[in-house]
């Protein structure tokens, strides 16, 4: 045991010099560690070991933390060469530890000038030490752009993809209508992601630049959230759940607010499903009739919503916001900006969202930082947190209540 | 009058083509001290987004119809995107306009220094009263919003 923590001293000491190096100004980051990550996606597979997907020098790269986010693994490398990996907070490379014991990494290049994407998929069935090549993830006879996909493993063991795509803009464009967006587009895979059934469009008229909210059901149903282009263009949020064929059995509007816009939010919504089927969505809007982030959920799985709950500091861009559910227990989080500093800002309930916490700080850093993301091992919840100064870090968050 | 149009064209002229200038920390305050006294149009665009794509080329357009108007374009995208970037700003006809670039990862702070409520949504154009008085617009900009606010402007 000793030589082990030894070698886990030596190994950290590096990382630690290099932390120390991101305090000095403006040395940007060039390699492929961790530490330089741009965008860090965590997931637990079912042995409790903790699994990073992450972007660096334009590769998408894997490693793992055996001891809760203390040390990690010298990372692999998913992709065979650099690339325009969509990083932007909104998009980022994401893992699936599968129940087969295999992992699926999936990611978005950005193929050219106009932004068009493609969604490339790589597997490994060793245990993260190598990695297939990438393939599409989703064959199309003409394909277009897809992206920002939403990428899960359902109690059930099928995987689903959700994504924004294109795939109508040439028609509608041909046809006059300028201000077509983008459609949300469904596939999955009964056979642990080696391949994925035709996709189909769920949706249409959907916002082109925000992430999916993804959750199930105690069915093992996908439920989304998502920004949808209502009316002439009122970009406001949807819920609905997907049908086994991958159909969406409604739409239904979370929130009236109403807010028209000729332009890229970049900002999506959350979406969790508890124990006792409440849906629970957070989402931001930015004018309209409300400004700010909001909450609310439905008790009848998504056909009304109750009336949203204002979160955060208004004066301090509340934003970006992500939910999880363990049974009664919730944890919302999200990010707030002072202007110097960012801060993750959580509430918690241990009763399905009928009381809530006061609002509390769970960290906060003083440079450029990735989105918050929130993961859990079924037991615990964490807080997984990519920042410039700091690195990757992984900070328990206690939900109170029982188990 | 005329005097203050002839300066206003003077800065309004870029040195070089393509060229990429900073935006860093303090550079909105010094866009609009820079420009005190003439109305300033601050547009934010990043590669990313489809409506700032459409409505570049207009500005160039917008420009020439104006030439005492202050005009600075200035993408948000990271970095290592500036060849990118250099490359649209040619393609879409603006090189020649005066073009800066977000110079700093911390983009959130650059945003809260123009208004500490703009999350990052684009397009985005500032419009700088020669009295200091800003407006932030989301989204594309309607030409006849920006002729009647010059209008109000020189008659100001």
């Amino acid at each position: 045991m000793k030589p082990l923590i030894l070698a886990l001293l030596l190994l950290a000491g590096p990382a630690l010099a290099q932390q120390h190096q991101h305090a000095a100004p403006a040395v940007e980051c060039a390699s492929l560690a961790l530490s330089c990550a741009t965008a860090t996606t965590p997931a637990f597979d079912r042995a409790g070991r903790l699994w990073l997907a992450y972007s660096a020098g334009g590769r998408v790269m894997v490693t793992r933390s055996d001891d809760l986010g203390r040390t990690t693994i010298p990372p692999v490398a998913v992709s065979p060469e650099a690339a325009a990996v969509d990083d932007n907070g909104e998009a980022r490379p994401k893992i699936v530890p599968t129940r087969a014991g295999h992992l699926l990494v999936a990611w978005t290049i950005r193929r050219d000038r106009a932004y068009n994407g493609t969604q490339l998929l790589a597997h490994s069935l060793d245990d993260g030490r190598s990695f297939s090549a990438p393939r599409r993830m989703v064959l199309e006879e003409t394909p277009t752009s897809q992206r920002f996909e939403s990428f899960a493993e359902a109690p059930d063991g099928r995987i689903w993809a959700v994504w924004l795509d294109k795939r109508r803009a040439p028609t509608e464009r041909a046809a006059g209508n300028r201000g077509y967006t983008a459609g949300l587009a469904v596939a999955f895979s009964d056979n642990g992601g080696m391949t994925f059934q035709q996709s189909r469009l769920a949706n249409d008229n959907t916002c082109e630049c925000c992430r999916i909210g993804l959750a199930f059901d105690q069915r093992a149903n996908p439920v989304l959230a998502w920004r949808q282009v209502f009316g002439r263009n009122f970009r406001d949020h949807a819920a609905g759940r997907l049908r086994r064929d991958g159909t969406l059995e409604a739409v239904h509007r979370i929130a009236q607010d109403n807010w028209a816009i000729d332009a890229c939010p970049h900002h999506g919504p959350a979406m969790a499903v508890d124990a006792s089927g409440r849906w629970h969505s957070a989402w931001y809007s930015g004018g309209g009739d409300h400004q700010g982030l909001f909450y609310a959920a439905s008790a009848d799985e998504g056909r009304h919503f109750g009336t949203p709950r204002r979160l955060g500091n208004p004066a301090r861009q509340p934003g970006h916001p992500q939910l999880l559910a363990m049974g009664e227990r919730l944890l919302l989080i999200w990010q707030e900006f002072d202007g110097e500093r960012m801060r993750v800002m959580a509430e918690t309930s241990t009763d399905g969202g009928a009381h809530w916490s006061a609002a509390r700080e769970l960290a906060a850093t003083a440079d450029a930082a990735d989105q918050p993301q929130l993961v859990s091992n079924g037991r615990d919840a964490f807080l997984s947190w990519q920042t410039r100064l700091e690195g990757w870090r992984l900070l328990p968050v206690p939900l109170g209540g029982g188990a | 009058m005329i005097r203050a149009v002839l300066l206003a064209l003077l800065l309004a002229l870029p040195a070089q083509a393509a060229e990429l200038a900073p935006f860093g920390r303090g550079s909105f305050a010094a866009l609009k001290a820079e420009a005190a006294g003439a109305p300033l149009v601050v547009h934010f665009w990043a590669l990313s987004c489809a409506p700032c794509l459409a409505e570049l080329p207009g500005w160039a357009r917008l420009a020439r119809a104006h030439p005492g108007m202050r005009l600075v374009l200035v993408n948000t995208d990271p970095p290592e995107a500036e060849p990118q970037v250099k490359r649209m700003l040619d393609r879409m006809g603006v090189a020649r306009l005066r073009n800066l670039a977000f110079a700093d990862r911390f983009a959130v702070r650059l945003r809260f220094e123009v208004d500490p409520a703009w999350q990052g949504e684009l397009p985005r154009t500032d419009l700088v009263g020669a009295d200091g008085a800003t407006r932030g617009v989301l989204g594309m900009l309607h030409r006849p919003e920006l002729e009647r606010w010059l209008k109000a402007q020189s008659g100001s």
